[in-house]
């Protein structure tokens, strides 16, 4: 059996392959978003590491910043490698309010406004939403194991969860 | 970052921890200062990695769009507690609001020190928010200053300063944004 190659997918960015060895990592995702799209038929999964909810331009090291350019983009590239749009499996994860300290006029909600944009890209892509972990006030690592699928969401001082 | 920056943010964290010696009542000093622009996807790493687990003070800069955040490793933090209220902490997990309230008083005090120098410096108003003390992982707790990073470009300057007494000393970590602002002053 191969190893498993974990892929660390950081803020802003995107990754997708069809490797069953490869593992597709957000860590510690707080206010971000992880959105992992796999495709049980052709193996194909990616996984896009949102940062804010909408804006134009991006940048060539965080192709994934917005939630309005992530979701095309990561479809883009999971159909480039054979994946098809119709088959994802798709799970949401992050998006926390990390502190509810006063005083910051919503600072600590962007967590909220980029859940609210990813669900919305989804939804104009009209694809539906296969589960979510998203709100809260802890940060999760999460992984996506392309041999099978299965997302593993974990929290500080918590047990992992399969989403 | 230009050397008149460096020094200027080199004098700011002086201050900051003279007026962290004035809160304890003892003389601290700084034993070592590094200051050194890193890539966003490289942040997190420079305060344990992005599951480490750490403790954060974040104060917003009034009116400047601005953010500092001083980041500790829960050993320090639980050691700055038990300095400051004589008694260690039981979980840094679940901290008290008593033991929330003096990481908070330390970061505000520490971003006040730090601001006034680089306020002074740069000849800008430069007030900070009241703090926000969170225990988490580094990566998720860093996310907010992060994004905005992102919207500017992709690095930002982090700050590590080693103080303490002769006998005792500590490590904390600077993140300041936005640096742009501040350098086009001192240029």
């Amino acid at each position: 059996m191969q190893d498993d190659v974990e892929i660390i997918v950081g803020m802003g960015e995107l990754a997708v392959s069809k490797q069953p060895s490869t593992v597709l990592t957000c860590l510690g995702v707080g206010s971000c978003v992880a959105v992992c799209a796999f495709d049980p038929v052709s193996g194909v999964g990616g996984m896009a590491h949102v940062v804010l909810p909408c804006g134009e331009k991006t940048t060539a090291t965080a192709p994934s910043k917005y939630a309005n350019i992530a979701i095309p983009a990561l479809l883009e590239e999971i159909t480039k490698l054979g994946g098809d749009k119709s088959r994802l499996v798709i799970k949401v994860v992050g998006g926390a309010r990390i502190s509810t300290a006063p005083g910051f006029d919503g600072t600590f909600k962007i967590g909220d406004k980029n859940v609210e944009q990813v669900l919305a890209a989804l939804e104009k892509e009209k694809l539906t939403i296969a589960a979510m972990d998203t709100g809260g006030e802890k940060g999760r690592t999460v992984r996506m194991y392309l041999a099978t699928g299965k997302v593993i969401v974990q929290s500080v001082g918590a047990r992992p969860k399969e989403l | 970052m230009t050397a008149k920056t460096t020094k200027l943010m080199n004098k700011a964290i002086s201050n900051a921890i003279s007026g962290l010696s004035g809160m304890v009542g003892k003389e601290i000093q700084i034993f070592a200062f590094d200051i050194k622009n890193v890539k966003v996807r490289n942040v997190a790493y420079e305060f344990g990695g992005p599951e480490s687990l750490i403790v954060g003070v974040y104060l917003q800069i009034k009116g400047r769009a601005g953010h500092m955040f001083v980041g500790y490793e829960p050993k320090v933090a639980a050691d700055l507690i038990t300095m400051l209220l004589g008694q260690a902490p039981v979980s840094m997990l679940q901290l008290s609001e008593m033991e929330q309230s003096v990481l908070g008083e330390v970061g505000n005090l520490m971003g006040s020190f730090f601001l006034n120098a680089l306020a002074e410096g740069a000849g800008m108003s430069l007030l900070p928010s009241p703090p926000a003390v969170m225990v988490d992982m580094a990566g998720a707790i860093l996310d907010v200053p992060l994004s905005h990073v992102l919207e500017q470009g992709d690095e930002t300057p982090i700050i590590a300063a080693r103080f303490g007494t002769p006998d005792k000393q500590i490590e904390g970590k600077f993140l300041i944004v936005p640096i742009p602002a501040i350098e086009e002053k001192t240029d």
